[in-house]
C-alpha cells in the first residue's frame, strides 16, 4: 500500500472533503467559493481517474449527472438557510433520478422524482414555512463549532476513503468477472470484438459430479457464424484470463430471462417480481403507510400544546 | 469490463452521497435539515443497491429501493409531524433545546460565542406590491416574534 496518497481517487475524495469543510456554515461567512472550487477539482480528479470503456458520450452524461447529484447534496448540507437546503436537495434528487435512468431503472427514476421531489421535498418546505423564524437563526449560522465539524468531516471522509481502497483492489475471482476479462481476447479476423460486456447476462461455474462447467448466459442471440467462432475461441481465452477455469467445459446459452434487469419490458418485469415474490412485503409496506398516515394525524391533532383538553372535547 | 467499471463508479458516487449526508447530519443543528440529511443518505444507499442489482442481474436491488422510497415517505410524514410538534412546544428548531434528554452526568452544550448577525443575513426577497393595500390591525403583530 505504499504511496496510496498519490492515488487520484483518494486525492479527489480528500480534496472534496476539504471543500465541503470550507463550505459548511460557521460563525462568520463560510468560504463557499473556495470550498466549491476545491470540491470541483476533487470531483474532476475522481471523474478522470475512474476507468471507463463505454464511450465518451456516456462518460460525459454519467459524470454530469453525478456532478448534479453530489453538488446538490453538498449545497443542501452547507446552505445556512434551510429553505435553500430543501431546494438544493430537490436538485440533487433530479441528478439521482438521472443516474437511475442511466442504470436502466426507469421506474425508480420516475418514482424518485414523483415521490421524493414531488411529495417529500414539498412536505419539508411546508414544515419549514410553518416554523421558519425571521432572518437566519443562530443555530443555522454557526452549527456546533469548529472541532465537532472537523471530527464529523474526518469521520465521513475516512468512511469513503476506506471504501475507495476496496475499489482499488483487483476484482474478486467471481466467474462473471473472469469471463468479462476474457472478452477482449475474443476477436474475429478483422479484429472486431465478438462479444460485448453488456451482452453478457451472467456466468456461473457449475460443478456436477466430475464435470466442471462454465455456463455463460447471453442477452441476445448471435449469428451461427459468431457462435461457432466463440465456441472455438472461448476455452483458450478463458484459460488465459482465469487459469483455474482451464479444465472446464464452456456452455453458451441464450436466455431472455425475466431476471434480466435490462429487459425492454422493464415495468412489466419489475411489477411481476414485486407482486409475486415480494407480495407479502408489498402488503406490509401498505400497512406501514396507513399506520404512518394515522400516526401523523394523531401526533398533530393530539400533541398540539395550544389546545387544552376541554377545547378538544368541544370540537 | 464496462459493467464492472459502471458498478465501481456507482458505488463511489453512492458512498460519497452517503457520507455527505452523514457529515450534514453530524454538523447541522436544525432539526429539519438533519432530517433532510438522512434522506440524502438514503439516496446514496439506493444508488448502490441499483448498481448491485444490475451486476447480479437480479431484481432484488430495485425492489428494495421501491420499499426504501415507501418507507422514506412514511418517515417524512411521521418525522415532520413530530418536528412540527417539537417546534410548537419549544419555539425553535434547534436540537440543542432538547439536550435535557441527554444521559445523566454528561456535560451540556453551551454556545461559546454567538456570531454577530450581519445585514446580509436579514435580506429577504421582496414582492412588488399589487392590488389593494389591506387595512392593518395595529394590535396584530406583523411577524412572529424572533425565536
Amino acid at each position: 500500500m505504499s504511496g496510496w496518497w498519490t492515488e487520484p481517487l483518494i486525492v479527489g475524495v480528500l480534496l472534496g472533503a476539504l471543500g465541503l469543510l470550507l463550505m459548511l456554515p460557521k460563525g462568520t461567512v463560510p468560504a463557499r467559493a473556495v470550498g466549491s472550487v476545491l470540491g470541483m477539482i476533487g470531483f474532476g480528479c475522481i471523474a478522470a481517474a475512474m476507468p471507463w470503456s463505454l464511450g465518451v458520450g456516456e462518460r460525459v452524461i454519467f459524470w454530469g449527472l453525478a456532478l448534479i447529484t453530489l453538488s446538490g447534496a453538498a449545497a443542501a448540507v452547507s446552505m445556512r438557510n434551510p429553505v435553500y437546503s430543501a431546494i438544493w436537495f430537490a436538485f440533487s434528487l433530479l441528478g439521482a433520478s438521472g443516474l437511475f435512468f442511466f442504470q436502466g431503472a426507469q421506474f425508480l427514476g420516475v418514482a424518485n422524482i414523483v415521490v421524493y421531489a414531488g411529495a417529500i421535498v414539498v412536505t419539508f418546505l411546508f414544515v419549514l414555512m410553518l416554523s421558519q423564524p425571521e432572518g437566519l437563526a443562530v443555530y443555522d449560522r454557526m452549527g456546533w463549532g469548529w472541532l465537532p465539524k472537523l471530527f464529523s468531516v474526518s469521520a465521513g471522509t475516512a468512511l469513503v476513503v476506506m471504501l475507495t481502497f476496496l475499489l482499488l483492489r483487483p476484482p474478486l475471482d467471481h466467474p462473471r468477472w473472469q469471463v468479462a476479462q476474457a472478452l477482449p481476447l475474443l476477436q474475429d479476423e478483422a479484429g472486431e470484438r465478438l462479444l460485448r460486456d453488456d451482452q453478457l447476462v451472467s456466468a456461473r461455474h457449475i460443478l456436477s459430479g466430475q464435470d466442471s462447467i462454465v455456463r455463460i448466459t447471453l442477452r441476445s442471440n448471435l449469428s451461427p457464424q459468431t457462435l461457432d467462432e466463440l465456441n472455438a475461441q472461448l476455452p483458450t481465452a478463458l484459460a488465459q484470463a482465469a487459469p483455474e477455469l482451464a479444465a472446464s467445459r464452456v456452455e453458451l446459452i441464450f436466455h431472455p430471462s425475466q431476471d434480466d434487469v435490462l429487459h425492454h419490458e422493464h415495468m412489466a418485469h419489475l411489477g411481476a417480481e414485486l407482486f409475486s415474490r415480494h407480495l407479502l412485503a408489498v402488503e406490509v409496506v401498505g400497512a406501514i403507510l396507513l399506520a404512518a398516515l394515522i400516526g401523523a394525524v394523531t401526533i398533530v391533532s393530539h400533541g398540539s400544546p395550544r389546545r387544552s383538553p376541554t377545547e378538544r372535547g368541544h370540537s | 469490463m464496462s459493467e464492472l467499471e459502471l458498478l465501481h463508479s456507482y458505488l463511489l458516487i453512492g458512498g460519497l452521497l452517503f457520507s455527505t449526508g452523514l457529515i450534514g447530519f453530524l454538523v447541522r443543528r436544525n432539526l429539519i435539515v438533519m432530517f433532510l440529511c438522512t434522506e440524502i443518505m438514503l439516496q446514496g444507499v439506493s444508488l448502490s443497491l441499483v448498481a448491485w442489482g444490475r451486476i447480479h442481474q437480479d431484481w432484488g436491488g430495485q425492489t428494495l429501493v421501491v420499499f426504501i422510497v415507501a418507507v422514506a415517505a412514511c418517515e417524512a410524514a411521521i418525522g415532520l409531524a413530530l418536528v412540527l410538534m417539537l417546534f410548537l412546544q419549544s419555539g425553535t428548531l434547534d436540537s440543542v433545546f432538547w439536550q435535557d434528554l441527554r444521559e445523566e452526568g454528561q456535560a451540556g452544550y453551551v454556545d461559546t460565542k454567538i456570531p454577530e448577525e450581519r445585514v446580509e443575513d436579514r435580506i429577504w426577497p421582496k414582492l412588488t406590491p399589487a392590488g389593494v393595500a389591506p387595512v392593518l390591525d395595529e394590535d396584530q403583530p406583523l411577524h412572529r416574534n424572533r425565536v
